[in-house]
């Protein structure tokens, strides 16, 4: 394709042919208002508020769905594109409730941004608003249908990314609503999507509904822990408790959109049963111990295995749930004691699902790719469980210390691993269930939500993950937790670990901060 | 044989629809057979080209240069609607060709078909007409069975499908491109242009859209020849053409003139209206359809044709001559089409959808005698914001044809204001309220 030549606001703009006028705006930083155009989805050009001047046309044309032309000259700041503007807003607030003090979206609500510019604070419209009723339309979703301006955003997005169909408009004219058939309401895994591309408040999250004004929320950048895919995202936090996930744009992983597994799945690890303290097993099962005493039991535990049976019958397991820096910092830490053998827990595998526009990965944890490719650095090799199963059985593995964090109801699959055979075996993790693991110390680690670090994702697409919150209670964070080991284990441990492993990624694979957002 | 030069052949009837028979026996289907036998197509938009037809359905755009910008050299399925959804008020000259002479207007989209090397033409009938439905469906099978349609037609290795299609009670899926998004079976929403539907029409396929008039006077043009029709009227406004009488006049109903003929004579005229009812004076004529601009009692002395009528600040349009006597109450007038438009606005585009409906409740208002000093103000203002900024030309349509009546009436609208309340009597035109 060749590069068209045009002039926008008196810039000169150089664009691949076939681009529209707003995205090529876009691409010299000119933001041409819009609301029915949404770069994931196709242009019906309904809305009428992206209309911009061409030389040489009577008419003001659609930007979102008019393409460049070689010299076209094209005005976006005139007065009578500002007129043009201000009279769609006036359409659309005429019969808009405006009720943005109940309202959800307000903060961050493409109508009421667009008021500051374009809008008026007094009405000319004296006559009745067609009023429209408040209606569920999914399990998460409800509809003011009342506050819907019809940009059709929701019926395309499950048209063509979801396939799924599931909304449409019914009626005609000022009439028209947005229409879910009584017996297939929006249940695909990707539906929170149609909440996040709404521009107004007509569809809401009954998650988030009414939880907090947006303006109170932190927002933080980070990468879905759900599965391999690691989609970029957004999570919205108050007062340390997450309210919600968004996703962030990121060609090379997501593109615009998340599933709703993920979008959801903090609850996953979060709330009722959460490991919030160092247990030690003794003499009467499980008992809460402090810290000191946990990584001193570990550290003399580990210690003693590799006096008496040497270096290599210490193993590690690492963790898919865990960071790059995790992982690495467990490797190192055991491969400096002597250690040879580790392994990696695999991650749940259902099969993937995919749709017109969106693929969610089957593999369950979002670092599956970057703790293996980590561990394998450090160790060189890595042992299937079942043969690190077969060298507990022979005797040659006599510890074990494993880093865990997979969300509630996922434990790690440790049944077959005999670890009744073994002298010690520690993990880091989240949840204990009551099956419990047969484990001589038990670690409360950090969620993935509670954790700074790297991850890889199934692509090799390297993403930078932020922490939202504390660990609760005692736990911490693994990495911490790791240190603390190490630091007991001192004799042995390399002095630049730390600095060792913080820069390696840095340096070795280009990451870069920040996946592309769309904020 | 010669055949005439009119779209109401006499001996024929709505009552009882043209069979095949009849049709062949004055001269159907012989252009058929001349186009096919000449086995140029080109030759057919020569033909049409010579005759200087343009469009009945309501923008008049000339008929041989929509067909050419038909890509010739397409692989593909190709197609030509015929536009049979004929819901412009006041217009029904349509309906009367499909009940009574089917295989005219057939013969005319087969013709199209071949000009435009189309694979297949389809009908887009409007729900309201279950007569013409059948009338036409008879026709297409009639003419299937002897060959005229089908593959190979003649033995001359051209094959071309007809199917009818039905709408669903839509006035929008008349307008060229919410006429493909129907026919496809979707909401009749009409598309950005461009494309245009000669790039890309019916299920993304090069398609030419005609109305049914347009298509009924190709089987003449092919026959008698280009001249012989544009011989009829004037150049530029040529052939025979339907005039829909309706309102405040003594013989409303369909009628055949030259476009030579004026808005004065269509009404008062023996041949035609024969008079305003009552024998009151005329006060307004709206020549085509609701959709064309109010021309004012002084202002009808213009023949009623393309050029004429833009002229005059209006428009042929539908054809639908609408006329209003001086007792008619034209806030009445404007408020009922505002109304019309309000039901049949499809509802996508932000301008139309919620400014036609904000200015049906003003020009309700100031009927009922709720009216404001200043609404005609506000109620001209949003029309004038909805022209222009939509995705089709029903925006325009609006804007045009209520705002038009607002300025010409301007002080009608003051005085409903002033009296808090309408002048005029309360038969006639009324609003619909719904
Ligand atoms: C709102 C609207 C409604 C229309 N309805 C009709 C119609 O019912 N029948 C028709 O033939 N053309 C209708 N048209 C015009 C068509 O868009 C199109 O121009 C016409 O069918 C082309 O045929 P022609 O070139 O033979 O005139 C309508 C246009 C608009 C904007
Ligand atoms: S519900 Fe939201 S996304 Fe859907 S059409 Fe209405 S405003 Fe657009
Ligand atoms: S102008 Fe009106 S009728 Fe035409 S597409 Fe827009 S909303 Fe629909
Ligand atoms: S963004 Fe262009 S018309 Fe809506």
């Amino acid at each position: 394709m060749s590069d068209v030549r045009l002039t926008i606001d008196d810039r000169e703009v150089v664009v691949p042919e076939g681009t529209t006028i707003l995205e090529a705006a876009r691409s010299v930083g000119i933001e041409i208002p819009h609301f029915c155009y949404h770069p994931g989805l196709s242009a019906p050009s309904n809305c009428r508020m992206c209309l911009v001047e061409v030389q040489g046309q009577d008419k003001l044309v659609p930007s979102c769905a008019t393409a460049v032309a070689d010299g076209m000259v094209v005005r976006t700041g005139t007065p009578r594109v500002h007129e043009s503007h201000r009279s769609v807003m006036e359409f659309y607030l005429s019969n808009h409730p405006l009720d943005c003090p109940v309202c959800d979206q307000a903060g961050e609500c493409v109508l009421q941004d667009y008021s500051y510019g374009w809008g008026s604070a007094t009405s000319r419209f004296e006559e009745t608003k067609v009023t429209q009723p408040v209606k569920d339309v999914g399990p998460d979703i409800v509809l003011y249908a009342d506050r819907c301006i019809m940009c059709t955003r929701c019926v395309r997005f499950l048209r063509e990314v979801s396939g799924t169909g599931e909304l449409s408009v019914i009626h005609r004219g000022v009439r028209s609503e947005i229409h879910v058939a009584g017996d297939r309401p929006v249940t695909n895994p990707l539906a929170g999507n149609i909440v996040d591309i709404c521009p107004v408040g007509a569809l809401c999250s009954k998650d988030f509904l009414f939880k907090c004004r947006v303006w109170w929320l932190t927002s933080t950048a980070s990468a879905c822990p759900r599965c391999a895919r690691a989609c970029s995202i957004r999570v919205d936090s108050s007062e340390g408790r997450i309210l919600r996930i968004k996703p962030r744009e990121n060609a090379a992983v997501n593109g615009m959109w998340i599933c709703d597994e993920g979008r959801f799945a903090f609850r996953q690890w979060h709330g009722a049963g959460r490991l919030d303290v160092p247990l030690v097993n003794g003499d009467r099962g499980f008992t809460h111990c402090d810290w000191d005493e946990a990584i001193a039991l570990a550290a003399r535990s580990l210690r003693q295995v590799a006096m008496r049976y040497g270096g290599e019958s210490v193993a590690f397991i690492g963790s898919p749930w865990a960071t790059i820096e995790e992982n690495m910092l467990l490797a190192r830490l055991f491969v400096s004691l002597g250690a040879t053998m580790g392994s990696l827990w695999p991650a749940p595998a259902e099969s993937p699902q995919r749709f017109p526009g969106f693929e969610i990965s089957g593999e369950k944890a979002w670092n599956v790719a970057g703790a293996r490719r980590t561990l394998m650095d450090v160790a060189g090799q890595l042992l299937t469980l079942d043969r690190l199963a077969d060298e507990i059985e022979r005797g040659r593995v006599r510890a074990v210390y494993a880093l865990g964090g997979a969300y509630r109801g996922a434990l790690v699959p440790c049944d077959d691993l005999g670890l009744e055979l073994l002298e010690f075996f520690a993990i880091q993790t989240c949840f204990v269930t009551d099956k419990g693991l047969k484990a001589n110390l038990i670690l409360p680690g950090a969620s993935p939500y509670e954790k700074v670090g790297t991850v890889r994702n199934e692509r090799g697409v390297l993403q930078e993950v932020n922490a939202v919150m504390s660990p609760p209670g005692q736990a911490r964070r693994d990495w911490d937790i790791l240190m603390a080991l190490a630091k007991a284990l001192a004799a042995t441990v390399d002095d630049d670990l730390t600095r060792a492993v913080l820069d390696r990624p840095a340096a070795q694979w280009n990451y870069t901060r920040s996946a592309s957002g769309n904020e | 044989m010669t055949v005439e030069l009119t779209l109401l052949p006499a001996g024929t009837s709505a009552d009882h629809p043209e069979t095949l028979d009849a049709y062949q026996a004055r001269g159907g289907y012989a252009a058929w057979r001349i186009a096919l036998g000449r086995g140029d197509p080109q030759r057919v938009i020569d033909e049409v080209q010579r005759s200087g037809l343009r469009g009945r359905g309501g923008a008049g755009f000339p008929t041989a240069r929509k067909w050419s910008f038909m890509p010739k050299d397409g692989h593909g399925p190709a197609f030509v609607c015929c536009n049979a959804d004929e819901s412009e008020p006041g217009t029904f000259k349509d309906r009367r060709l499909l009940e009574a002479t089917p295989h005219q207007v057939l013969e005319g989209l087969l013709l199209a078909c071949y000009a435009v090397r189309a694979t297949c033409g389809y009908v887009f009938l409007r729900w309201e007409y279950p007569r013409a439905a059948r009338a036409m469906q008879a026709a297409i099978d009639e003419a299937t069975q002897i060959g005229l349609i089908g593959s190979d037609v003649l033995g001359t290795g051209y094959s071309v499908e007809v199917r009818l299609r039905k709408g669903a009670g839509t006035y929008i899926s008349g307008e060229e491109t919410g006429l493909l998004e129907t026919t496809e079976g979707k909401r009749g929403w009409p598309r950005q242009k461009p494309p245009f539907p000669a790039a890309r029409g019916l299920f993304g396929m090069p398609t030419t859209v005609n109305n049914v008039e347009t298509l009924a006077c190709v089987p003449v043009i092919v026959s008698e020849g280009g001249e012989a029709f544009a011989a009829i009227g004037l150049p530029g406004n040529t052939g025979p053409k339907l005039y829909c009488l309706s309102g405040c006049v003594r013989r409303p109903g369909l009628y055949e003139a030259p476009m030579t003929v004026t808005l004065r004579e269509l009404i008062l005229d023996d041949r035609f209206g024969g008079g305003v009812a009552d024998g009151r004076p005329p006060k307004a004529v709206i020549p085509g359809g609701s959709s064309a601009p109010v021309l004012r009692a002084e202002e009808i002395d213009v023949p009623a044709d393309f050029d004429h009528l833009q002229a005059a600040g209006s428009m042929l349009g539908s054809a639908g001559v609408m006329v209003l006597d001086d007792r008619t109450c034209m806030v009445r007038v404007a408020a009922n089409a505002c109304g019309f438009f309000d039901h049949e606005s499809c509802g996508q585009c932000t301008p139309c959808r919620e400014g036609v409906h904000w200015v049906r409740q003003i020009l309700d208002r100031i009927e009922s005698g709720r009216g404001r000093p200043g609404d005609a103000d506000v109620a001209i203002d949003r029309l004038d914001a909805i022209a222009g900024q939509t995705i089709c030309p029903f925006g325009e349509a609006v804007a045009w044809g209520v705002g038009s009546i607002i300025r010409k009436f301007r002080e009608e609208f003051d005085e409903h204001i002033r009296l808090r309340g309408c002048p005029f009597p309360a038969w006639g035109f009324r609003s619909n309220g719904s």
